[in-house]
């Protein structure tokens, strides 16, 4: 494989972890509440600021990495608890106006406390170095996201589909008055959704900084927003599914800049939409679900 | 050990309960009977906490204490014992038949005795069983309702709440259930049945009660419904 193409298919895979980090938790938290959650974006600003006052603090990395998971986890169950829940049962649209609010009052917030001005933003200088792989070469953070974002969610799936939790969880996004007649406390099961899909969005944001070096506090629109796509590819409300369109989007716009000549390059959320409408024309209820389940 | 009196309860803006009272007494199978939309299944969906009813008491004595039903959430409903097998089976379909048996346990702490039920469920239906690794919805609709049936025996009843478990079952299905509802009784579980097929009914219940448009209107032993003549022309097609 041609050094070229290697540093491409990275550069994709370390792009789509970012995207199906926020990806998942935006799925799941579809799945238990059917609540397209346009907040969801914004745990990744979220996440990228508290990285940085941590580094600023001195925090050791690995503990870093622990503190923004469960930063994160609190301001997703923050939210559900004072926002999403008294709202619970009201229309969908009602739902979709508040995720809106929560994500204007996020960003507005951040912008008085931080200023719009941008923040530089770096991994220690171990990590920004890149290493060589047989021939060809990568950056070390590229790969150490790659690496951590399919640790996450292997852990994610043993929490989901091996554990008392994670099997409620799934009864609940599938039938949640039947799993009340469990003995399944239906809120609780909501928040765990909301903790452990906003920690992974946090932990996005941490990835992000680290990649692209520089954070303000609207950096969370473009990945809700792409978290959103993603799940559209992978079929809303399905976490392999959702995975699975973040790490398609991300390579798929590494492609798009890398195959379009030169002046196309700043075109790529572009195409990645043309990718949405296509798919919504052609495979509405995703690529990874079957046609006859019921989703939506 | 149930005493429900004068329940009022509204869906949307319909009165559907209007001052429903009646008991089930320790060990009795009970069966409520009546046409559709006469408020039978609302009256479980009350029992079980899912609806909250404008007023009235529903009393369940379980273990030597006493639950406030109309006050208590349904998680903590289910944990005093009083369990509800919905209508239309309600099992989960992307989950496998073991997972749905596992969610029936949900509040349930002991593993010895999880996994004693769990035998005891086997034995009733070696289906399940066999099948136990299967998406839950892959299976025939007999089968899916023995898999509720189980769902429900795994939270260790000590009121069991079916609601039409005969609905839309073949003959021999229907026997099969009806036979483990029968076992169900002599192990001393206390059982309310709703059940279309009023006949069936009558025959295997201790008590009755006929509900219509919301109401209570007769109550007696299954034997005394099933020669009543109103009960003979209204729900068991008999002239009088």
């Amino acid at each position: 494989m041609s050094q070229y193409l290697f540093q491409q298919l990275i550069n994709g895979l370390a792009l789509g972890s970012l995207y199906a980090l926020v990806a998942i938790g935006f799925s799941m938290i579809y799945g238990i509440v059917r609540l397209i959650n346009f907040a969801h974006g914004d745990l990744v600003m979220i996440g990228a600021f508290s990285t940085l006052a941590l580094v600023t603090a001195g925090v050791p990395w690995p503990l870093i990495l622990v503190f923004v998971l469960t930063i994160g986890a609190i301001a997703g169950m923050t939210i559900e608890t004072i926002v999403f829940r008294p709202i619970r049962g009201a229309s969908q649209v009602t739902g979709f106006i508040a995720t809106l609010a929560v994500s204007i009052a996020i960003q507005n917030s951040a912008l008085m406390i931080l200023s719009g001005q941008p923040r530089n933003f770096l991994f220690p200088a171990g990590m920004r170095q890149r290493v060589g792989l047989g021939g060809v070469n990568a950056s070390l953070t590229d790969i150490v996201i790659i690496v951590l974002t399919l640790a996450l969610i292997a852990g994610l799936f043993l929490i989901v589909y091996r554990t008392r939790l994670g099997t409620a969880m799934r009864a609940t996004a599938e039938n949640l008055t039947a799993a009340r007649l469990m003995g399944v406390a239906v809120n609780r099961t909501i928040l765990a959704a909301f903790a452990i899909g906003s920690a992974l969005a946090a932990v996005s944001g941490l990835f992000w900084g680290g990649k692209f070096g520089q954070i303000d506090p609207l950096l969370g629109f473009v990945p809700g927003l792409k978290a959103f796509v993603a799940c559209v590819i992978g079929g809303v409300g399905s976490i392999g599914g959702a995975m699975m369109g973040g790490y398609i989007l991300g390579l798929a716009e590494v492609l798009f800049v890398g195959l379009l000549p030169q002046e196309f390059s700043g075109y790529r959320d572009t195409f990645v939409f043309l990718l949405l409408i296509v798919i919504l024309l052609v495979r509405p209820s995703g690529l990874f679900v079957r046609q006859t389940e019921e989703r939506a | 050990m149930l005493e429900i009196r004068d329940l009022n309860v509204f869906r949307g803006a319909t009165h559907v309960l209007k001052g429903v009272s009646f008991q089930v007494r320790e060990g009795e199978l009970a069966a409520l009977i009546g046409a559709n939309g006469a408020g039978k299944s609302t009256t479980l969906l009350t029992l079980s906490g899912l609806l909250r009813p404008r007023s009235g008491t529903a009393i369940l004595r379980s273990g030597g204490k006493e639950f406030d039903l109309t006050r208590l959430a349904s998680e903590k409903i289910v944990r005093a014992g009083l369990i509800h097998c919905p209508e239309g089976r309600q099992i989960f379909q992307s989950l496998s038949v073991a997972e749905n048996l596992a969610m029936g346990a949900y509040a349930q702490r002991d593993k010895v005795r999880i996994r004693e039920t769990l035998d005891e469920v086997h034995s009733l239906f070696p289906i399940l069983a066999e099948r136990a690794g299967l998406a839950a919805g892959s299976l025939s609709g007999g089968e899916q309702m023995m898999l509720a049936i189980g769902r429900a025996l795994l939270a260790r009843p000590r009121m069991l709440l079916l609601d039409e478990p005969s609905l839309g079952l073949a003959p021999q299905v229907v026997e099969k259930i009806f036979d483990v509802i029968a076992r169900l009784k002599s192990t001393g579980v206390t059982i309310l049945l709703i059940e279309q097929n009023a006949a069936m009914a009558l025959e295997v219940a201790d008590a009755a009660h006929v509900m219509e448009n919301g109401r209570i209107v007769l109550s007696g032993t299954g034997a005394e419904l099933a020669s009543n003549d109103r009960v003979r022309q209204s729900y068991l097609g008999i002239a009088a």
